[in-house]
């Protein structure tokens, strides 16, 4: 490449790093900007539950909702749409709101002092703050009743009635925008880092012609630097819509003080917390008026001093969200550091001849599809698994006695391995042997096909066979019995892989050179002598390869214990094994940390067997 | 348009092996050249290199006046016959002489005219619909042929196409290939270990051998001239066979008998005026002879007799060093005695330590 | 002697089959008596007309060959283009990137059970085929099984098809993968039959009976009709059947994957 093509090149990935480093700020100011308009809106439906009586009782024609379509008809607009089902059921008054307060509540929000986003409140789709604008569409509304939705810049939350069963309406909140930069003036630090970065590389590269060690390192840390910039961006964004919320709630709470019905001389701290849900409301002291970070219990907390009456403070405490901020560097570090990782791709490119140059894409072109499956869906949940395994609770775990059940039975089961090894080599001889004739034929069929059955048609046509194991005297059947359910499971076990074992010796007979029988015959050995010092040793890898893929099965064995015992007979887990454990205690008790902590734990165990395998591989992969 | 020219090439293989040595090579258009060399010399290497299926670490590869030393293979319009027949086992052999073409993206029609023109040539039109795995080791490597011609590349480029077939196969087939290039009247690089086949096919009027050894052409030239005018000591020693010997010796201008060379145990007079110290000095087998001992100018072990019927070799021992005799038919020679060596003094030829001819 | 010896214990084997086919004849009272009666005493085919009902017998068939046909492409595909790169192309880190895959290998399927699961939920694909068919469509074993098969083929031939104007993609496409046909015939039947038969992952990620593939469905059964042997030998049969004839169609290739498979590792 040429040096001016070089330094245009580095220039480039440098815009293109900080764009996208400036996107994923952007991304996440709109993020927190919309958390902040999601929850206040939450507070605010629950501002207004709180503070709007009942319906009198006498007026009852016309219905509420009628009122407001009563107002609206002087509008320009085309007439509404006829009442929405909602408005309908709202006959067991005692739920839902007095609407003339509702009404008054809804305007009075928008007066608030401070407040920092304009509110609408729907009763049904009716609008009630600005009784000009359109209304809420109707699906929108009946979607609320599952989640909150962002529409035209607004977030949406339900309004539900008083018991908090139905939704009656919804509220809106659009945010009005505001500066988050750290800087005073609301100046990010992300833009005159992404200048900065960008001029370092150009200035670097055009200077230099092409990046030396050094000069490397330099855009490396500009790089550094303008992650650490829109870092500190995102937090700040994150911190403010914290502090948003808290002074937002703050003049509701204010509001609630001298609103909630019935009105009473001294407001309970109870029923200002029933708003607040999403946060804690405590008796508090006099204290400035910014929001505040202070530990509570070692918690870090975000705290704001509310005034509520005369001379009566309370606290309203947040958990901050800029503690979860951290997770943007997922993005932020990569996207910003997507520019140097260009540029030495690009070194690496020009340094490279062109036709390694060109095999590397093709092999990551074809590798790709693999690698991004491997990586989503393999190496990510593996990491997530580890990850999940910090939060249960090990010790307890390793006190656990059914742990340690579950780990011995495990292992007495895979002790059928062996058996069935020994079976499916002499069903291997005996089908070699006669493999000419309709015998053996007859015989290898016969023990493929439990091998092709899947386990489920096992486990249910070995339950109808135990059946007979209870002779008929009321007792109870092999599988029910704490002494000989799990040897039952192993006879199945033995009868069912017998097969696919028989296969694989098969295979290794067929792979024997006939010479070496023959030359060991004509030293004089018989059949016997022949198998023990020419077949037995032959067969020896493939041997090893079965009882060792033999037994990792056995050890991960589910379904036959899941379709025959459930783990049982209970109460003594006779059959319960490590992977039936692990399924009930993720998917029966729900917990998944501490199934993730026993897959962790049972599969470092299982690596202790792998290990021999993987060497087989390996050197057949080194091999060939 | 269709010469081949190497200029300064070179290549150094992953493991430090170095296989060519800023090699240059002229390949006129048109013309059959035969690269011969001992295995390991690196003829392989520069057909790849041609090809395009190995990229050079120096140097560049010329096409008619293009530079393709980057270029990927298919970019080059040259064709190449390996040493091992290689169809594609799954495609038939009309397909496996139509991929060439159909990769090209050549009009259907066009194709199965060409295949059939091609597999005519080669004489294998009768098994153009067989599978390669039924086909006879001569009849594949027809095919591979065929494949090679049916898209008449600018070069063809054969490396050792005929070692893997008998002696009778090999014959038939080098006259064919013969034909061929008459035929075509394309540029042929023809690449091969055995020397008689290097004489046979660079034999023709106006054709060229060149002889590699450890990656560096040392000699180009019509096969009397590499056989005659050796350009150096591995060029004597690999052509003829056996090649010619070589035995270091020490050049002496003050002998009692006037100046000599002392090789081995043989001391040979010279007319050598000029030269004192280490030498080699080359005489061919043919020139080599036997007396009693004593009565030439030394004496030798024998240590293998080989009679081959219209000549006898005999490998003898003169100091520690080797020595081949080829005596006309049946010799009276046996193997453990001592005999005396005669040698024609005019068919010297002498080398300096580092092999390159003394004028 | 010793072949009727053979035939003995072949019959031995499959008797437990046998039973099988002879239960889901019997009427539902027929099990009660001692001792329970090995024939059918008045065999009724009520026990597969209802069970073709129950399952739904059509809609769990078309699940699992979904699945299995889908997961089988999909391993075939991605195990070809992956085993290809690491057997026939040189690019830097290949070897660092080949160890790291046959560390993949040493991860048990247990172990990612409850992460996938979460995953899977949280995209809302729980109880669906994207669910469902997703996480099974790479297998590391297979990428190792083609690399294996792509590792034999000469020099030459990938050579000679350059010099006749190949390109990379014809070369992987025309040439390399038609010669290793044996492997990804092996690779396809296995992968089919592995998901034909698996259990665990469908059970965990399908809810609705519409969402089940044969294995779930027939534990269903077992767990709905508990009591009624006959009824759970039928639906038992039902998806035998498929099975085993799709083996015997596959009978000539099941031979020369095992012929294939048999000198690699299956973890
Ligand atoms: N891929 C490779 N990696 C490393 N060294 C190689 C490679 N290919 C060839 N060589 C080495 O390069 C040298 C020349 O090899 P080349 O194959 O060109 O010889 P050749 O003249 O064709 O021999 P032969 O007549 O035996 O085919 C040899 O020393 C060989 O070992
Ligand atoms: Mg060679």
């Amino acid at each position: 490449m040429s040096s001016r093509g070089w330094a245009a090149a580095v220039t480039v990935a440098a815009t293109i790093a900080a764009t996208l480093a400036l996107a994923v700020v952007f991304a996440a100011e709109r993020h927190y900007e919309r958390a902040f308009a999601f929850r206040i809106a939450g507070t605010t439906a629950a501002y207004v539950a709180a503070v709007t009586p009942p319906p009198q009782p006498p007026p009852p024609p016309p219905p509420a909702p009628r009122v407001v379509r009563g107002r609206r008809r002087p509008s320009i607009r085309p007439a509404p749409p006829p009442p929405p089902p909602q408005l309908a059921p709202l006959s067991p008054a005692a739920r839902s709101y007095d609407l003339p307060s509702l009404l008054t509540q809804a305007r009075a929000l928008q007066t608030l002092p401070g407040w920092s986003s304009d509110v609408e409140v729907y009763f049904g789709t009716a609008p009630l703050v600005d009784a000009t604008a359109p209304p809420l569409s109707p699906d929108d509304l009946s979607y609320l009743a599952a989640a909150g939705l962002w529409r035209a810049g607004r977030a949406l939350v339900p309004l539900k009635d008083r018991d908090g069963q139905e939704v009656v309406g919804a509220v809106a909140v659009r945010p009005h925008p505001m500066p988050h930069g750290p800087l005073p003036g609301g100046i990010g630090f992300a833009f005159p880092a992404a200048i900065l970065a960008i001029g370092a590389a150009a200035a670097t590269a055009f200077r230099e012609r092409s990046l030396r060690p050094g000069a490397r390192g330099g855009y490396v840390g500009a790089a550094l630097f303008l992650a650490l910039a829109t870092y500190l961006d995102v937090r700040a964004a994150a911190r403010q819509s914290t502090d948003r919320w808290l002074v937002d709630t703050r003049r509701l709470l204010q509001e609630a003080a001298t609103r909630l019905p019935p009105p009473r001389v001294r407001v309970a701290i109870s029923d200002l917390a029933a708003i607040v849900r999403d946060g804690e409301v405590v008796a508090g002291e006099p204290a400035d008026s910014p929001p505040r970070r202070v530990r509570v219990d070692g918690e870090r907390r975000a705290v704001v001093a509310v005034l509520i009456g005369s001379g009566r403070w309370v606290e309203l405490r947040s958990v901050p969200a800029e503690l979860e901020a951290p997770r943007w560097l997922i993005l932020l570090l990569p996207s910003a550091l997507l520019g140097p990782l260009a540029i030495l791709l690009l070194r690496w490119a020009e340094r490279t001849p062109a036709r390694l140059r060109r095999e590397t894409a093709i092999a990551w072109g074809f590798l790709g599809p693999a690698g991004l499956h491997l990586t989503v869906f393999t190496i990510g949940p593996a990491l997530y698994a580890i990850y999940l395994a910090t939060a249960a609770n090990l010790p307890a775990l390793a006190r656990d006695p059914v742990t340690w059940n579950a780990l011995r039975n495990t292992a007495l089961y895979a002790l059928y391995v062996p058996v069935s090894v020994a079976l499916a080599l002499v069903a291997a001889l005996a089908v070699f042997r006669y493999r000419q004739h309709w015998g053996g034929r007859l015989l290898s069929t016969a023990f493929v096909l439990p091998y092709v059955a899947s386990a489920v048609v096992i486990a249910l046509v070995w339950q109808a066979i135990y059946r007979w194991g209870s002779f008929g005297l009321g007792r109870t059947d092999w599988l029910s019995n704490t002494g000989s359910a799990l040897p039952a499971l192993m006879l199945i076990s033995v009868w069912a892989h017998m097969g696919g074992q028989m296969v694989v010796f098969l295979a290794g007979l067929q792979a024997i050179p006939p010479a070496y029988l023959d030359a060991a015959r004509v030293d004089g050995a018989g059949a016997w002598r022949g198998f023990w010092r020419v077949t037995l040793p032959l067969l020896r890898p493939v041997t090893w390869f079965v009882v060792l893929t033999g037994v990792l099965g056995a050890l991960q064995m589910f379904t036959l214990v899941f379709v025959l015992t459930q783990g049982g007979p209970s109460p003594s887990h006779a059959t319960g094994v490590m992977v039936h454990r692990i399924y009930q205690t993720a998917f029966g008790q729900q917990a998944f940390a501490l199934a993730s902590a026993l897959a962790v734990v049972f599969a470092v165990m299982l690596l202790i067997l792998r290990w021999p395998q993987l060497a087989i591989l390996r050197r057949q992969v080194r091999n060939a | 348009m269709g010469s081949v020219t190497l200029r300064r090439l070179s290549k150094i293989f992953d493991g430090g092996i170095q296989a060519l040595h800023d090699l240059d090579l002229d390949v006129r258009d048109g013309e059959l050249l035969v690269l011969l060399g001992p295995s390991g010399s690196g003829k392989t290497t520069i057909l790849r290199c041609i090809a395009g299926l190995e990229e050079p670490t120096g140097g560049d590869v010329l096409i008619g006046d293009r530079v393709v030393t980057r270029d990927p293979p298919r970019a080059r319009d040259v064709a190449m016959v390996f040493q091992t027949p290689t169809l594609y086992p799954h495609l038939s052999v009309r397909e496996n002489i139509a991929f060439p073409l159909e990769m090209r993206g050549t009009a259907d029609a066009q194709v199965t005219r060409r295949v059939v023109e091609a597999a005519t040539r080669l004489g294998i039109p009768s098994v153009l619909d067989r599978m390669p795995d039924t086909l006879s080791e001569g009849e594949r490597q027809r095919a591979a042929l065929a494949r090679a011609i049916v898209r008449g590349p600018q070069a063809f480029l054969f490396d050792e196409p005929l070692s893997r077939l008998d002696a009778k196969l090999r014959i038939e087939l080098r006259a064919e290939l013969l034909a061929l290039h008459r035929a075509l009247g394309a540029t042929m690089i023809y690449v091969t270990h055995d020397q008689t086949e290097a004489m046979t096919m660079g034999g023709g009027a106006g054709q060229r051998i060149a002889v590699l050894h450890e990656g560096r052409v040392r000699q180009v030239g019509t096969p009397e001239e590499i056989y005659q005018r050796p350009a150096d000591v591995h060029v004597a020693r690999f052509v003829g066979t056996p090649g010619m010997n070589v035995l270091q010796g020490r050049g002496r201008g003050t002998g009692e008998e006037g100046p000599v060379i002392e090789a081995g145990s043989l001391v040979i007079p010279v007319e050598l005026s000029t030269y004192e110290g280490e030498l080699q000095v080359g005489i061919r087998p043919e020139f080599v002879g036997l007396c009693a001992v004593d009565k030439g100018v030394g004496n030798v072990d024998v240590l293998v007799v080989e009679p081959l019927g219209s000549e006898t070799l005999v490998h003898l021992n003169t100091g520690g060093q080797a020595l081949v005799a080829r005596l006309p038919g049946f010799a009276d020679v046996r193997v453990g005695t001592r005999v005396g060596v005669k040698v024609d003094r005019r068919r010297l030829y002498l080398f300096d330590a580092a092999g390159v001819p003394l004028a | 002697m010793r072949k009727v010896l053979l035939g003995v214990v072949a019959v031995g084997m499959v008797a437990p089959f046998l039973y099988m086919v002879s239960v889901s004849f019997m009427g539902e009272g027929e099990l009660l008596r001692w001792p329970p009666p090995l024939l059918p005493h008045a065999p009724t085919t009520g026990n597969y007309s209802a069970m073709v009902e129950v399952l739904p017998y059509a809609r769990v068939l078309l699940n699992t060959a979904i699945l299995a046909g889908c997961v089988m492409v999909g391993q075939v595909l991605t195990s070809a283009a992956a085993g290809y790169a690491f057997a026939r192309l040189r690019f830097p880190g290949r070897d660092g990137i080949i160890a790291a895959s046959l560390a993949i290998l040493t991860i048990p399927a247990i172990l990612l059970l409850v992460p996938r699961y979460l995953m899977i939920e949280s995209l809302g694909w729980a109880d669906t085929y994207p669910g469902l068919i997703s996480t099974e469509l790479v297998s590391v074993w297979g990428i190792f099984l083609m690399r294996q098969a792509f590792l034999m083929l000469p020099r030459e031939v990938e050579d000679a098809a350059r010099m006749d104007g190949a390109g990379e993609w014809s070369l992987f496409w025309r040439v390399a993968l038609p010669m290793v046909r044996p492997a990804v015939t092996a690779l396809a039947l296995l992968a089919f039959l592995d998901q034909w038969r698996s259990f665990l992952w469908p059970l965990v990620i399908t809810r609705s009976p519409r969402m089940a593939v044969a294995d779930v469905a027939l534990a269903h059964v077992h767990t709905t009709y508990a009591g009624n042997l006959p009824y759970q030998m039928a639906a038992a049969v039902l998806l035998t059947v498929p099975l085993l004839l799709i083996c015997l169609c596959a009978q000539r290739y099941m031979l020369s994957g095992v012929r294939v498979t048999g000198a690699s590792v299956r973890l």
